[in-house]
């Protein structure tokens, strides 16, 4: 039944999840801005740069798909708005990260159906990478 | 770049994303809700029945594989929990729900939230489901999960 209720919650679960995103997206945006002032990011982009070129990505978005994959979709929002990607490019992290992301949460959800996870964690890195080197093939083609 | 300059683009550039977020996030927390309260899952279960017999998967599977692409794993766990440990579904239709699962889930605001930040939304729903296929598609042929060799779980 919808009462005045079922508003209430969505509009207060709405806030609410703003709000936490608030509290993720500030702080990861401030450290990698003020990160990018220092050699840190530089270096990290070196070690990463080579996996990345696979994708069409800078070596600094690493940082941005593990802590997707490894915390969640939000921290990862905080480092992309920090990078400054081209509009392709966010789209093929974006899909990267939507394959494959919050994965320990996940996977432990998942595990509690009685089903093995390894096999799903390897589908949804596997395919992030997949697709990330597509994307990257098709935007050479399409631009 | 001073400090001040710093502090000013951090909170303009992290502020109008959270804002943006926001304007969609609020209108689809409303829109799931009434989704729940009107029980608009049951009916729109109906639906993807035919779909699910491609893979020989029970009708019992439609609403917790539902619950999960538009609510996400996490918010569509209290529905797709319970189904896995009812053993109202066999191990085998669990695991391709699962496969599935893996990668299309919560599709509405996974979607709406890299839309948001400028990422184009229909490639991202197009290779989530294209690879979600694919992956069940594989899963289902892999001989231990094929339908005539299935066990109850717990």
């Amino acid at each position: 039944m919808i009462t005045r209720k079922t508003w209430k919650k969505g509009t207060l679960n709405g806030f609410k999840t703003s709000f936490m995103l608030l509290k993720i997206i500030v702080p990861v945006f401030a450290a990698v801005t003020i990160l990018g002032h220092t050699p840190v990011i530089g270096y990290i982009s070196g070690v990463f740069g080579p996996i990345m070129r696979f994708t069409g990505l800078p070596g600094e978005a690493a940082i941005a798909f593990v802590t997707g994959a490894v915390v969640n979709i939000y921290a990862a929002i905080g480092i992309i708005i920090a990078l400054n990607l081209t509009p392709w490019q966010i789209t093929t992290i974006a899909v990267m990260l939507n394959l494959s992301h919050e994965l320990v949460v996940e996977s432990a959800i998942l595990k509690k159906t009685g089903i093995k996870v390894f096999p799903i964690i390897m589908i949804r890195l596997l395919s992030a990478f997949l697709v990330g080197g597509a994307m990257n093939a098709m935007g050479k083609l399409i631009f | 770049m001073s400090w001040l300059e710093i502090a000013i683009n951090i909170i303009i550039g992290s502020g109008k994303t959270i804002l943006i977020i926001t304007v969609i996030l609020v209108p689809f927390m409303i829109i799931l809700e009434l989704i729940r309260d009107a029980r608009l899952l049951d009916k729109a279960a109906v639906f993807i029945i035919p779909l699910m017999r491609m893979f020989s998967l029970p009708k019992e599977g439609a609403f917790p594989l539902l619950a999960g692409v538009l609510f996400g794993i996490t918010y569509g766990s209290g529905i797709i929990i319970p189904y896995g440990r009812s053993g109202e579904l066999s191990k085998r239709d669990m695991t391709l729900i699962g496969v599935f699962l893996a990668v299309c889930h919560g599709m509405v605001e996974d979607t709406l939230i890299f839309a948001a930040i400028g990422a184009k939304w229909w490639v991202l729903v197009i290779i989530r489901v294209i690879f979600g296929i694919l992956a069940i598609s594989v899963a289902a042929k892999i001989s231990f999960l094929k339908k005539d060799q299935q066990e109850k779980t717990i």
